[in-house]
């Protein structure tokens, strides 16, 4: 049963005739962080209203604990949500936000209060309990949200696209942060998000969706070194395609040699070249290959003989045995 | 489950109220006119005995000449007068906003006693001011301008509308985007150019929703033309004529549905353009500049104060009047016709006007927040669901004469269970609730429109039942409408006339019903002080409601990031 915490089975969404999910089903463990990564559009966030019993499916099984939740209310499985628009109640204190569910529990005050402050400080709030959501920062609202979810200690946690409204510096060190208060209250998290670096760094699996389908389903890096299909490699990091002896293979761009002074190799053409700070990304065209768009290869920045190169400079470049391929 | 029932329950519950109370007492319209008293169906035949009486064309030739005109008239008053207000630097823009909804506050009755007042055959600019610049000049001139007829009706409903349409057009006059200004002007626009190409149109749907509705408005009021309108007779005075007078019911229900039809095409037409209309002013609009101008400054002010005082002259006269001896040739001040002794009419129809007025905007301002909370709100179905905001909005089309009419026809009638309230202020509530209903639920929707959707499945993930997340969360956001609504509930409800006229008992006259008698018994200054003091009421409650909303706005101000 912990290896079958939350499982969803074959779940079948249509709105008005098109079909958003399309048989998914995946199992999440006990004290797992699943991420759902896909394009706009893909249905996360509808399978993630499916698990919380906001929307219900047409056809397919949501078990928790190998119960059948399908027809469990939303109210009844305690699960936390966090909206992308966060949803904080705009006329109640951050206190008040977060004890809003407390209230209608039989827990008494003084444990409610309890569970109030410690969700302060374990979000580090403890400084903006009296203030109104808005004067907050995003960061802020975002704690807040996350707060009210965990104050009911909720058997699954479900995030949806929680830091998308944040700018990039806030979103990595709160990525971070979420990542340890699910570590220190071991609490089972389903986050959806489009951003793939998000997914690799703070998950445990990822389910891949495109289209309504969950392609893959996998730790980060069996979906980084072994896609199985096109698209995720496509999608969870840079991938280069090759036509190779009539198969297309991908490379990623840290795997592929390049040189400036060796004979052996492929001859090949710098076309562009942007300085990405500690490397440099090489775009180039290969002699006698062909590749869906100009060959990525990331370099270091220091490399004297790299650092030298121009457009149009001649290269060789060597593909590794271990390009996947399709 | 349990919320699920609630709401199920909730959406019956209003579906039934709108059938019950609006749906088919206009069915007992519709049925009087196309079947005979036996109940046998002739058709169009009351329709046609209708267009071959002389008098009656002439009435709905009248009704539509003096409504088209009114149109024409208040809405180019209004358009430049919220253009002014809005676009151009002035002093004093707030009291000219008070000052042009004023007439809100009045009965349109008002407006015609004061007309009579300063143009009747007494009247003060009419009789007194001729005779004595006669006297002066030792001249022979008659007053060239007869106030009983189309000339008053058509005055009294540009007062009465003007503040509508002002309304509505200042809306559309806020919304516009100073972006498209700033392209227009790099194009190398002129002031003339700007306001065709971009001015006009963004104005383009409010200007069309007022000109509806200043002319769904002029079409069937009743105050006015029956004070004012002499000989000149409008349709609306024929369903009160033909119903009151000679008892014919199913003339008068001929009428009903004549009257009833252009309102109906002119809302539906409205509708439809507003439906075109989407989302033309974005989050990122930039609000209008107003740049300074002394010449336009100098006409939009004289333009404004000259408006606004007419219309503080108008309803002035008849303020003052209540408060003369014997206009205009005693002039002491007395509180005498306030006592309304002697007179047709007495004080207890006023505190039944404040009764009828606390009920209606206290029970509608409930149903209006249940018919907009079920639509925006719950999860139902959605055809389900949309059904009772649908039903409130038709009723919009629908002229208080013709609800009045349909609920004697259908409450009156011994076979309906609920024929005890009739003759009740219970049943004056509920028409007054229906008549003015569509604007509330409007705004409340629009209201809850503005809140997250997700605030409902935060707090249903949390477990806490949504009526608790109604009180202590959507209630409070949106208390700025439900007061608003109620206020509006309150005061239309004082200055109504045309759905209660047919309702009221004998003990259940209201004041609007009593300026009439006394109107038609002469007591002309009882009658305009009946009005004012109307009109004193409503402007006494603008004011609590301006101190409470103030309050209110101070004690939310601490969570409120824009203040509406
Ligand atoms: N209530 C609804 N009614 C109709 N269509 C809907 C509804 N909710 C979602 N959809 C459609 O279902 C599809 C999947 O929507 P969903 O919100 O699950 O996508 P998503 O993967 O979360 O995308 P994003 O990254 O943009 O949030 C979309 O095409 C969307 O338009
Ligand atoms: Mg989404």
């Amino acid at each position: 049963m912990e290896n079958e915490y939350l499982k969803t089975c074959n779940i079948t969404k249509s709105f008005g005739g098109k079909r958003v999910l399309n048989d998914v089903s995946f199992t999440a463990k006990r004290g797992e962080f699943i991420c759902l990564l896909g394009p706009s559009g893909c249905g996360k966030t509808t399978l993630l209203r499916i698990i919380a019993g906001l929307e219900n499916s047409d056809s397919g099984t949501v078990f928790f604990r190998g119960k059948d939740f399908t027809p469990v209310p939303a109210s009844r499985r305690n699960f936390g949500i966090v909206f992308q628009s966060y949803a904080l109640f705009p006329n109640l204190t951050v206190t008040q936000n977060i004890a809003y569910g407390l209230k209608t529990r039989d827990i008494g005050k003084k444990a409610a209060d309890g569970i109030v402050n410690e969700m302060l400080e374990i979000t580090g709030l403890h400084g903006e309990k009296e203030k109104y959501p808005f004067q907050l920062s995003g960061g802020q609202q975002q704690r807040v949200a996350l707060a009210r979810a965990l104050a009911l200690n909720p058997g699954i946690l479900l995030l949806d696209e929680p830091l998308s409204a944040l700018d990039a510096k806030v979103r990595e060190k709160l990525r971070k942060e979420i990542r340890a208060i699910h570590d220190k209250m071991n609490i089972t998290t389903v986050m959806v998000t489009h951003d793939q670096e998000e997914a690799i760094t703070v998950s445990d699996k990822i389910a891949v969706m495109n289209g309504g389908v969950i392609e893959q389903f996998g730790t980060p890096d069996e979906l980084y070194f072994t896609p199985k299909t096109e698209f995720i490699a496509g999608f969870v990091g840079m991938m280069n395609f090759l036509h190779l002896d009539g198969r297309k293979v991908g490379v990623r761009p840290e795997q592929i040699r390049v040189s400036t002074f060796s004979n052996e190799g492929i001859n090949a053409v710098v076309k562009d070249i942007e300085f990405r700070g500690s490397f440099l990304r090489l775009f180039l065209k290969l002699e006698n290959i062909k590749t869906d768009s100009p060959l990525v290869v990331d370099v270091s920045s220091c490399d004297p003989a790299m650092q030298r190169l121009r457009a149009e400079s001649l290269i060789k470049v060597q593909i590794p045995e271990s390009a996947i391929s399709f | 489950m349990k919320a699920k029932t609630v709401t199920s329950v909730l959406i019956g519950l209003i579906i039934v109220y709108f059938l019950l109370f609006f749906f088919l007492p206009l069915v007992s319209i519709g049925r009087l006119a196309f079947y005979n008293t036996d109940g046998v169906f002739i058709g169009f035949k009351n329709f046609a005995e209708y267009f071959t009486s002389p008098n009656m064309i002439s009435s709905f030739k009248n009704s539509f000449a003096v409504s088209g005109t009114v149109t024409v008239v208040t809405f180019l008053l209004a358009f430049f007068y919220a253009f002014s207000i809005s676009r151009i630097h002035m002093r004093g823009k707030y009291v000219l906003r008070y000052i042009s909804m004023i007439s809100l506050f009045t009965p349109t009755m008002l407006h015609g006693i004061a007309l009579v007042y300063l143009f009747g055959r007494q009247g003060l600019v009419s009789n007194l001011f001729v005779s004595w610049f006669n006297a002066k000049m030792h001249t022979n001139h008659v007053f060239p301008f007869e106030i009983y007829g189309a000339a008053g009706i058509i005055i009294s409903e540009v007062i009465y509308t003007f503040p509508h349409a002002y309304l509505i057009l200042s809306v559309s006059f806020a919304m516009s985007d100073q972006r498209l200004y700033e392209a227009a002007e790099t194009m190398g626009a002129g002031k003339l150019r700007k306001f065709f190409t971009v001015t006009l149109p963004s104005v383009k749907y409010g200007a069309i929703s007022a000109i509806t509705t200043i002319f769904i408005l002029s079409f069937t009021d009743m105050g006015a033309p029956k004070i004012v309108g002499g000989q000149y007779n409008v349709m609306a005075v024929d369903i009160y004529k033909q119903v009151i007078g000679q008892q014919n019911f199913s003339m008068g229900a001929t009428v009903a549905v004549l009257l009833l039809v252009p309102a109906l095409i002119a809302f539906f037409i409205d509708r439809l353009i507003q439906q075109r209309q989407g989302a033309t002013f974005s989050s990122k609009s930039v609000p209008y500049v107003i740049k300074r101008s002394l010449f336009s400054e100098l006409l939009a002010a004289a333009y404004c104060w000259g408006i606004a005082l007419l219309i503080l002259f108008v309803i002035g006269t008849s303020v003052f009047v209540s408060f003369m001896k014997f206009f205009p040739y005693d002039m002491t001040l007395t509180l005498k016709h306030y006592m309304f002794k002697y007179v047709a009419g007495d004080f207890s129809s006023y505190l039944n006007s404040l009764k009828v007025a606390l009920g209606t905007a206290a029970v509608g301002t409930a149903v209006a927040f249940a018919a907009a909370y079920t639509a925006e709100k719950t999860k139902a179905k959605d055809v389900f669901r949309k059904v009772p905001y649908a039903l409130a909005i038709t009723t919009l089309a629908v002229p208080g004469l013709v609800i009045g009419l349909a609920y004697i026809l259908f409450f009156n009638s011994p076979s309906n269970p609920f024929s005890f309230i009739y003759g009740t202020l219970t049943i004056l509530v509920l028409a007054n609730i229906i008549h003015f209903i569509a604007v509330p639920v409007m705004s409340i929707t629009s209201s809850l429109k503005k809140q997250d959707r997700e605030y409902d499945n935060v707090a249903e993930s949390m477990g806490v039942p949504p009526v608790k997340t109604l009180f202590r969360v959507t209630l409070p956001l949106s208390l700025n409408a439900v007061m608003e609504t109620f206020f509006y509930f309150f005061v239309n409800s004082m200055v109504t006339i045309s759905a209660v006229i047919f309702l009221y008992g004998q003990d259940t006259k209201l004041a609007t019903i009593a300026i009439v008698s006394m109107d038609d018994a002469g007591d002309t200054a009882a009658a305009a002080a009946m009005a004012s003091l109307i009109l004193f009421t409503n402007m006494g409650v603008k004011i609590i409601y301006d101190i409470a909303a103030g309050m209110i706005r101070k004690k939310t101000a601490r969570w409120q990031t824009i203040q509406r």
